[in-house]
């Protein structure tokens, strides 16, 4: 757009004669040629992509596909006429009064203790959260969870009211919106499928939403052998209203995120990796469409380490780490980054200083009757009290006690933890318990939260009719604000628990079960009036005549 | 509408024979007679079941009555993966056996054991972290330390888990350097996978089995009782519901003859026998033999006695081990947490045998079972949890070995409601009379019709009917009887460990003990009962209105015993039969009788817990093992809470007891 618009606003000049003109409206033609497919000018599309290899070894390759529309773009967009912004996404966040949508598909546990915190890390299985700007918000989360579940084949449909909550103190707004107001006319809706297998039959629709799908771009190193082969695998969809002018009518913003954790190590026994190693692929060409694109390699400050090919640039950060950047655009060839060691160490150590807000959430109880779930805070921060966020849904099976909920510390016995408590008790059927706390976490200490429940004795068609292994109960969310971040800054940080498996008392469904169950019920018959016979005096009875 | 059947029927012919009885009192006749039948013939053949039971029991080592172990649950394919455990992940265990063994020779401190497993794990990537517990015994307390780690399958949600443990000293009292060995290559070895879609667990106890119990109850967020023996911290990590475990004990330096298996737990509660099943058919496939009790089947014995003589063997043992209840092994204490579990023995002393078994099939073994468990989508549910096993190889259902031990026990539910059925009762009771009409008193040819009809409408009420041929029940005496007996037993319960406590202490001589026992048994049954019986009610005798007291008291005591062991045949059928085996006869005899007393105070004796201890030291070799077995259990139970000893305690010897008092009563 910059090198377009030139010829258009170029001041009046002298008038020219015929054979100037000529070659000049070719030239005109060439310049713009590029960008007639590109028809609204206020839309931009970029990606990232940014390997990070971590102390313990493990790469991690975070996959940034940024789309923004423009006002311009969005009005076309609202008259059904699509360029950069994908038909199907366009509709559903039209049809549905979408404003914000959150939508994450993630394999395997996010370790933030080894690993660090990512904006990236998502719960395991699907998450889904939408802010509606529309009245009547039940009906349309779902509709949009059943167009979703079409978009993305996935099970999103079983999202239903029963496990829908209504977090009050975790989620804002993370878009740009005219004032405060706005922010408060919107709905959320929250809802989870902790089961739910992600494979490469909900990675392909989601590619398909990429400008240049998997052909060029960095988008090209999906290898899905090798994507789902990795310890951490989670995709995200986000959508958000921005503003891309001071004061100007808002956009809409696309952004499509794959984050994979791999382990060169378990691949070929190496701490050295190449794209190649780790993808099986190297990136060919850049998508002709994308305004930038960049690959950035990060490598914990480690001696010994070396960047193949040379970067364009490096810089180090804060924390020792130093960063290696490439572009696309400036490779004519194809492009297999990669880190070279001297030594093949690695850290297995638990990183205190980057993490110092750890999770553990686990089953208290055993036996198919009541249980509990226990919520241990660790704060290793040695001086900083943390406020923190926590956020449970519990499917209604599950019969939270609130009078049992306990909330203790290793700090200091007086300590006020709890600050604010949200709980919304589950109707059968009808939706999920909702525990919300906002928690203050002592420095250097350990807060455990407690709550007992009993199982319900659900229904027989209540049970999956597949082979199943227990009811999942989906992860908590602990939201806080980095230590690091500027005070007014709005950015959270959200950490995700793992599941929990809860096995309910459950009828063995199988034959043996079946046949188990008709035979006592006939001994039992019999029993009764055997022993009714074995025990009775028989006894004429005086007839009256 | 009834009146209609007693209406004489009119007569068809003159002069024709009596007419029919109505079909509603042919019919009250006809249970009564069957009733007649059936209670004499259950009074005089109640006995017939006991020895149907013991001929059924001795069938079972035949062949017949076998099946042969197959996998039920189709995901679990066993020993249809390819197997990757190689020499290199061997060559580790070997290393890791010579670092243990070094390690034990250094320390003797359970926390530097388990500092070193953290350690060890940790450089894996895995999850590790180690768990102290302090366990107060009579003589001392142990200071113990677990060591844990978790590994996070990839892309796995950490929902489900399967645990390898390895005690670090073996049942035997070796220092299980090996199986610890195998439990540190194992986890070094599933890191190099992404196959895997549950978690590990990596434990190693010391010492055990009181450090699994201590980490499993804090696995499941249980707190230990501030008065509780066994003190323990809480877990730092989790993964999520634990569906299996494998338990090694390795305690010799390779060249195994077998590898064993030790599946009964706690309580005599079995793991799903798919569990089973699957490590023994994964153990065979890579050429292993699998052992049971110390013994390997062989493919052909020379003689069907010879079979029938081994299979008994290993049956015999079985019961042995599965009537004492007590854990054997690490694998024991899972059950009650819903986690099938097996424990896996390298044998290495076997009689005849040559073949030695060499570590990489033991890995491989292993590694192939814990592929089958990977696969699991679901609880093992398909296949039993009640079989009896006598080879590693087949098994006897619940229905085939389920009915003799029932039998045993269910000839003293007959002899219950015999008793009861003769206390209520003429003493002697007849067959009944056939009902007949009322004969017309004082018809005269003259005023009454032809005597076509015979009798009236009435019908006579035969005399062993009459409500005065009923005796008064009397239930004062036998309610105070087994109230007494079972205070007694809940008394012995309460003062077990305490009664362990002093023998350990004070050095009382167990025969004391025994004898102490005997004592009070002599005063209950021999002073107390028969002077309460005085005091309160006369001696109980039978009067022309009242039942002697023992019947009512026998039908009590067998009834309680023979529910409880049937009840009992369900959990725990060893035990269930082993009791049931001494206790029927001597209950089955047991009346007021002068000439027989001594026998039956003999058999009695013979069936009450101190006579049981007393075939045990005879059977099993001395009063050691007697000793040993009653100290295991009653610390199975402050331990572990093995059900033998409160079983023994509350209902078998308070019934042995009740028994005795009915030999001492007025018939």
């Amino acid at each position: 757009m910059g090198t377009g618009r030139p010829p258009a606003k170029r001041p009046p000049r002298p008038p020219l004669s015929a054979p100037l003109l000529l070659p000049l409206l070719c030239l005109l033609v060439t310049l713009l040629a590029p960008f007639a497919r590109a028809a609204p000018s206020d839309e931009t599309y970029e990606e990232d992509l940014q390997l990070t290899q971590l102390p313990d070894g493990k790469v991690l390759a975070e996959f940034r596909f940024l789309t923004r529309i423009g006002p311009a773009a969005l009005a076309q967009v609202k008259e059904n006429h699509y360029s950069l912004l994908p038909r199907a996404i366009g509709e559903i966040v039209q049809t549905f009064g979408v404003e914000e949508l959150h939508l994450t598909f993630t394999r395997g546990i996010w370790n933030h203790q080894k690993w660090g915190y990512s904006p990236l890390s998502a719960a395991t299985g699907v998450q889904l959260w939408t802010w509606f700007n529309v009245s009547s918000v039940d009906d349309q989360w779902k509709g949009l969870t059943h167009a979703l579940s079409g978009l993305y084949c996935a099970s999103l449909n079983q999202i239903d009211r029963s496990s829908t909550a209504e977090p009050m103190l975790s989620f804002r707004p993370e878009g740009d919106y005219e004032d405060d107001a706005a922010k408060d006319n919107l709905e959320l809706r929250y809802g989870s499928l902790p089961h739910e297998a992600v494979c490469t039959e909900n990675l392909t629709p989601w590619t398909k939403m990429l400008p240049c799908q998997t052909k060029a771009g960095i988008a090209s190193l999906f290898n899905a052998y090798r994507l789902f082969d990795g310890h951490y695998h989670s995709m995200g969809t986000h959508i958000r209203p921005i503003a891309m002018n001071e004061g100007s009518a808002r956009g809409m913003e696309l952004l499509q995120t794959l984050s994979v954790v791999m382990n060169p190590l378990r691949l070929d026994n190496r701490k050295d990796w190449s794209l190649s190693t780790i993808f099986e692929r190297k990136i060919n060409s850049a998508c002709a469409i994308a305004q930038k694109s960049d690959v950035t390699v990060t490598v914990s400050g480690h001696a010994g380490s070396s960047f193949n090919p040379a970067p364009l640039s490096t810089t180090t950060d804060k924390h020792g780490r130093m960063s290696a950047q490439y572009s696309l655009g400036s490779t004519p060839h194809e492009l297999d980054v990669g880190v070279q060691w001297e030594d093949s160490a690695v850290d297995h150590h638990v990183n205190l200083t980057r993490s110092y807000i750890h999770v553990h959430r686990y089953q208290t109880g055993y036996g198919g009757e009541r249980g509990g779930l226990a919520v241990d805070f660790h704060n290793r921060h040695p001086t900083a009290d943390l406020q923190i966020t926590y956020f449970e849904t519990v499917p209604w099976y599950l019969k939270l006690y609130l009078h049992t909920l306990k909330a203790e510390t290793t700090a200091n016995a007086s300590y006020e933890v709890v600050n604010d408590l949200y709980f919304q008790p589950a109707i059968d059927r009808g939706r999920p318990a909702v525990l919300e706390m906002a928690l203050s976490l002592p420095a250097n200490s350990m807060t455990t939260l407690h709550i007992d429940f009993d199982m319900a004795y659900i229904k027989y068609t209540e049970h999956p009719p597949d082979a199943n292994r227990g009811f999942d109960i989906g992860a908590a969310v602990i939201t806080f604000k980095p230590l690091d971040a500027s005070p007014e800054s709005s950015a959270l940080q959200r950490i995700h628990t793992q599941t929990v498996l809860v096995s309910l008392p459950t009828p063995d469904f199988s034959m043996p079960y079946n046949v188990i169950t008709l035979t006592c019920t006939l001994i039992a018959l019999f029993f009764g009036s055997m022993f009714n016979m074995l025990t009775r005096r028989f006894v004429p009875v005086e007839a009256k005549l | 509408m009834l009146r209609r059947f007693f209406r004489p029927a009119k007569a068809p012919i003159a002069g024709a024979v009596e007419p029919s009885t109505p079909k509603e009192v042919k019919r009250m006749h006809a249970r009564r007679v069957v009733l007649y039948h059936a209670r004499n013939t259950l009074a005089k053949l109640s006995w017939i079941f006991y020895p149907i039971g013991i001929v059924w029991l001795l069938l079972l080592p035949r062949d017949e009555f076998h099946h042969k172990a197959a996998v039920d649950e189709n995901a679990l394919l066993p020993g249809q993966t390819t197997k990757y455990f190689s020499s290199m992940d061997m060559y580790a265990v070997t290393t890791y056996r010579q670092r243990v063994n070094e390690l034990a020779g250094e320390s003797r401190n359970a926390a530097d054991y388990a500092a070193f497993i953290q350690n060890e794990l940790k450089s894996f990537d895995i999850d590790a972290s180690t768990q102290n517990f302090l366990w107060a015994t009579n003589t001392d307390t142990v200071a113990g330390a677990n060591a844990y780690g978790v590994y996070r399958a990839p892309r796995g949600d950490g929902t489900e888990a399967i645990v390898i443990s390895a005690p670090w000293i073996g049942g035997d009292g070796k220092v299980n350097a090996e199986g610890v060995g195998y439990v540190l290559a194992m986890a070094k070895f599933v890191t190099k996978f992404s196959h895997w879609s549950k978690d590990f667990v990596f434990l190693v106890t010391q010492p055990s089995p009181i450090g699994t119990r201590a980490w499993l109850e804090a696995y499941h967020g249980q707190a230990p009782k501030p008065d509780a023996a066994l003190q323990y911290d809480p877990l730092q990590t989790h993964s999520g519901a634990i569906q299996e475990a494998l338990n090694l004990e390795f305690g010799d330096e390779g060249d195994y003859a077998a590898v064993e298996i030790l599946v009964d737990g706690l309580n005599g509660q079995l793991p799903n026998a798919d569990l089973v099943t699957t490590v023994v058919q994964c153990a065979q496939y890579e050429g292993i033999p699998v052992s049971l009790h110390q013994s390997v089947t062989p493919k052909s014995f020379n003689t069907p006695l010879a079979r029938y003589l081994h299979k008994a063997d290993t049956l015999v043992e079985y019961v042995k081990s599965q009537a004492l209840g007590l854990p054997k092994g690490d694998h024991a204490l899972y059950a009650r947490y819903h986690i099938e579990s097996i424990t896996l023995r390298g044998i290495k002393d076997l009689p005849g045998t040559q073949y030695r078994v060499s570590g990489e099939q033991i890995g491989r073994a292993l590694e192939s079972a814990l592929r089958s468990f990977n696969n699991l989508l679901e609880r093992l549910h398909h296949a039993y949890w009640f079989y009896i096993m006598p080879t590693a190889t087949s098994y006897i259902p619940m229905s085939v070995y389920l009915p003799p031990v029932i039998l045993l026990s269910v000839t003293l539910i007959f002899e219950s409601l015999a008793m009861w059925w003769r206390s209520g009762e003429d003493t002697n009771p007849r067959r009944p009379e056939k009902p007949a009409r009322i004969m017309p008193v004082g018809g005269s040819a003259d005023t009454s019709p032809p005597p076509t009809t015979a009798g009236t409408t009435l019908i006579a009420r035969s005399r062993h009917l009459l409500s005065f041929n009923a005796r008064v029940r009397p239930v004062f005496i036998p309610i105070v009887t087994m109230v007494i007996c079972h205070a007694t037993g809940a008394f012995a319960l309460y003062f077990a460990p305490t009664l362990l406590f002093m023998a350990d202490y004070g050095k009382i001589n167990p025969l004391n003990m025994m004898t102490g026992t005997l004592v009070v048994t002599a005063t209950i049954y021999g002073f107390m009962i028969p002077t309460l019986q005085r005091l309160l009610e006369g001696s109980g005798a039978s009067t022309a209105t009242a039942a002697p007291a023992w019947q009512v008291l026998k039908s009590f005591a067998c009834l309680e015993l023979g529910a409880s062991l049937i009840a009992l045949a369900m959990l725990n059928p060893s035990l269930s039969a082993f009791l049931a085996v001494f206790a029927v006869p001597p209950f089955l005899m047991a009346r007021p009788c002068q000439d027989r007393f001594a026998a039956q105070m003999v058999a009695l004796f013979v069936a009450s817990p101190v006579g049981l201890v007393g075939c045990v030291a005879i059977a099993g070799g001395g009063l050691d093992v007697a000793w040993a077995t009653v100290r295991q259990s009653v610390e199975g139970w402050d331990a572990y809470g093995a059900w033998l000893l409160p079983l023994i305690c509350l209902v078998y010897w308070p019934l042995n007891l009740a028994a005795h008092v009915i030999c001492g009563m007025e018939d």
